[in-house]
């Protein structure tokens, strides 16, 4: 009579099971490997996710034309403020405005405001202080601008003063006076229609009394120039974003 | 011997060799999976994709231009416009009114400077302008740094708008990344000549998504000064070819912004500089195309194409069915291998069955029901698999095909496809075990039993 199995001795194996388990492995293999092969890998045509937009930024310069092609523009302080203080959804108007244009001309108003800007930057230069335009003249077309500005809802508005003379003339005194008055100009009315005050003034007259070359062929700014005033605007704008 | 002794004889053979009968089974299915997705997929190419591009697809598009139409151009393929003739909005939707027009797409283009990334993207053969002269710093792909180019900054194009959600009827193709999501005004995708411009061949194509590109535009002066606009899109995609009419393509929101300044952003209009209008069948593209000349335009499609892609996919039809029919006749090999084997290995069952009473006809039946068996399991696990498989491929297609902004393909499945299969791995086992089950219906017995 054949003796039972002890209970805890493993089942044992048939040849005939063996067989059975072999062939349901092979099977579920090529089944496996067949269907593998049909369902491929990632997409390799995956773009870049979309990147959702702030609210619209539309920068407007006022200010005279500081290059010639577009290729020049990196380098405009203008463009180096936009680059890197705006966000990369912003766009950029630049006003390029004629060599010896006057502040007061009345179609600069309605020019920039037809852009429906939200962040405005104006720089006078030492040439438009120096071309005739009365110191209350210019006070009373900035304040047209401001107000206009401020009337349009811009959120941010950025006023450079006048810089400082390179060097020491014949007649320093007597422009350095001017250059005052404007910037008091300048100041009083920013304060008064709200727009920020960039004091480009302080920061060109650190720079000339330490030697840095930032202003060149007169009173164009050199690239150190172009740096100083967009670190300038950026410096001030940072406290302004709406953005975020 | 009847019926349900003949069954169980047939099954427990099977089931006494399993290996066998798997790699059998294996056999008839894999053959009838091979057969069963080729056919599903010629079937769904012909179906399909042939419909898809004859019922209002890029085939059935017509390539109106802002010209006067030519009287000798509408048996042409290539377009062969007349006198210039502005395209206009109104014109735009008399045509998309036109009888037998499925849709109309405008083409919008704005002239555009493009300033690309300051540092050259990885894998340019040009050198950053600072670069230029150093020692230390090298650039491009082994070029020396000083005597390398420098990066070009402006390219001077043109920026095309079109409605990117009708792709299918747009002649564009990717290379790399995707096309701008719907309505963007901040993404674009570029051409190689953009590539091109940064010294990048098309392989490098992917070096260049997500980086950002500066668009330039002018607005003449109507007062003061004349304004220039700037704004970045992120590069989202390469086109696999160059485009004739401008080197980036995106939504016409982000053209129409670009266009004019004047007016605020995205509410400027931009000439139409084109149309594409599908025609909602193959054959009614000659009488649009007629109806279009008539409004005043010149007109351009390739009616000949699809004839001849109709002959290309009856051709791949056939190859596809008769790889098919190979793997089924070499499956048939298998199953008469198998029983052959089966009715040597069992000459002596085969002369017992006969010595106590078993006729021909019954060890026929036995070993027919066997076959049958074999080709009705290996049948029915093929389609199975051949379904999926074609299920796979079919999403492998689709996901390429929205990767391009394309609508899918639908897997076109008509019922009579698994059926058959099933049925006919059958058939193919029946046919495969004929001879051998005959081999051993006319075994003598006593001859099988001394065996």
């Amino acid at each position: 009579m054949r003796r039972p199995p002890p209970a805890n001795d493993p089942p044992r194996r048939t040849p005939a099971s063996n067989r059975r388990r072999l062939a349901v492995a092979l099977a579920s293999a090529v089944l496996a490997g067949g269907l593998a092969a049909c369902s491929g890998g990632p997409n390799a045509f995956s773009g870049p996710a979309p990147q959702r937009a702030g609210p619209v930024v539309t920068y407007v310069s006022v200010t005279e034309a500081q290059q010639d092609q577009p290729g020049d523009a990196r380098t405009s302080w203008t463009q180096q403020f936009y680059r890197s203080s705006l966000p990369a959804w912003a766009t950029a108007y630049e006003l390029d405005l004629p060599s010896g244009w006057e502040f007061s001309e009345p179609s600069l108003i309605s020019e920039v405001l037809a852009l429906r800007p939200t962040v405005v930057t104006v720089a006078l230069g030492l040439d438009e202080a120096f071309d005739g335009t009365g110191v209350l003249e210019f006070a009373g077309a900035l304040r047209q601008l401001l107000v206009a500005l401020h009337k349009a809802g811009v959120p941010t508005v950025l006023v450079a003063n006048v810089l400082p003379l390179p060097g020491s003339p014949p007649d320093s005194s007597e422009l350095t006076s001017l250059i005052h008055a404007y910037n008091v100009t300048i100041a009083t009315e920013s304060a008064a229609e709200d727009a920020v005050l960039v004091d480009a003034h302080d920061a060109f007259a650190r720079a000339l009394q330490t030697g840095q070359p930032v202003m060149a062929y007169g009173n164009s700014l050199t690239t150190l120039g172009e740096n100083l005033m967009a670190g300038a605007f950026e410096a001030e704008a940072k406290h302004h974003v709406f953005w975020r | 011997m009847n019926w349900r002794d003949a069954v169980t004889l047939a099954g427990r053979e099977i089931r006494r060799r399993p290996a066998r009968a798997a790699l059998t089974v294996l056999a008839v299915a894999l053959a009838a999976a091979l057969l069963c997705a080729l056919l599903a997929i010629a079937g769904t190419a012909r179906t399909r994709v042939l419909s898809q591009l004859s019922h209002g697809g890029s085939l059935a598009g017509i390539s109106v231009e802002p010209n006067a139409p030519n009287p000798a151009q509408a048996t042409l393929d290539d377009p062969a416009p007349g006198l210039p003739r502005p395209l206009t909005e109104a014109a735009v939707t008399q045509i998309s009114r036109l009888q037998d027009v499925l849709m109309v797409l405008p083409i919008v283009v704005a002239p555009v400077e493009l300033l690309p990334p300051a540092t050259p993207p990885a894998g340019s053969t040009l050198c950053p302008p600072t670069a230029v002269g150093s020692s230390t710093r090298s650039c491009g792909q082994g070029q020396d740094p000083g005597s390398a180019a420098t990066v070009t900054p402006v390219l001077t194009t043109s920026a095309i708008g079109a409605n990117l959600g009708q792709v299918n009827a747009l002649p564009i193709t990717l290379l790399a990344g995707r096309l701008p999501i719907a309505g963007s005004g901040a993404e674009v995708a570029v051409d190689e000549q953009y590539l091109a411009s940064l010294g990048l061949t098309s392989s490098h194509a992917s070096e260049v998504i997500g980086t950002r590109v500066e668009l330039v535009t002018f607005v003449p002066a109507t007062g003061l000064a004349t304004t220039t606009r700037y704004q970045t899109a992120e590069i989202v995609g390469v086109l696999d070819e160059e485009m004739t009419s401008g080197d980036i393509v995106a939504w016409p929101k982000l053209i129409e912004t670009l266009y004019s300044s004047e007016t605020p952003p995205g509410q400027g209009t931009a000439p139409i500089d084109g149309a594409i209008v599908i025609a909602k069948q193959l054959s009614q593209v000659s009488p649009v195309r007629a109806a279009i000349a008539a409004i005043g335009y010149s007109t351009a499609a390739p009616v000949g194409l699809i004839l001849s892609v109709g002959r290309y996919l009856h051709v791949v039809e056939l190859v596809l069915s008769g790889i098919g029919i190979v793997a089924l006749a070499i499956a048939a090999l298998g199953i008469a291998n198998a029983l052959f084997a089966a009715v040597r290995e069992r000459r002596r069952e085969i002369g017992v069955l006969k010595a106590i009473g078993a006729r021909d006809r019954d060890v026929l039946r036995v070993f027919l029901l066997e076959a049958g068996m074999l080709g009705a399991l290996g049948g029915l696990f093929g389609t199975v698999l051949g379904m999926g498989m074609a299920a796979g491929i079919a999403a492998n297609a689709n996901a390429y095909l929205h990767s391009q902004g394309l609508s899918g393909v639908a897997l076109s499945v008509p019922w009579p496809l698994p059926l058959g299969a099933v049925l006919g791995s059958c058939i193919v086992a029946l046919v495969a075990g004929a001879l051998p089950a005959r081999r051993a219906a006319r075994l003598p017995a006593r001859e099988a039993v001394d065996a």
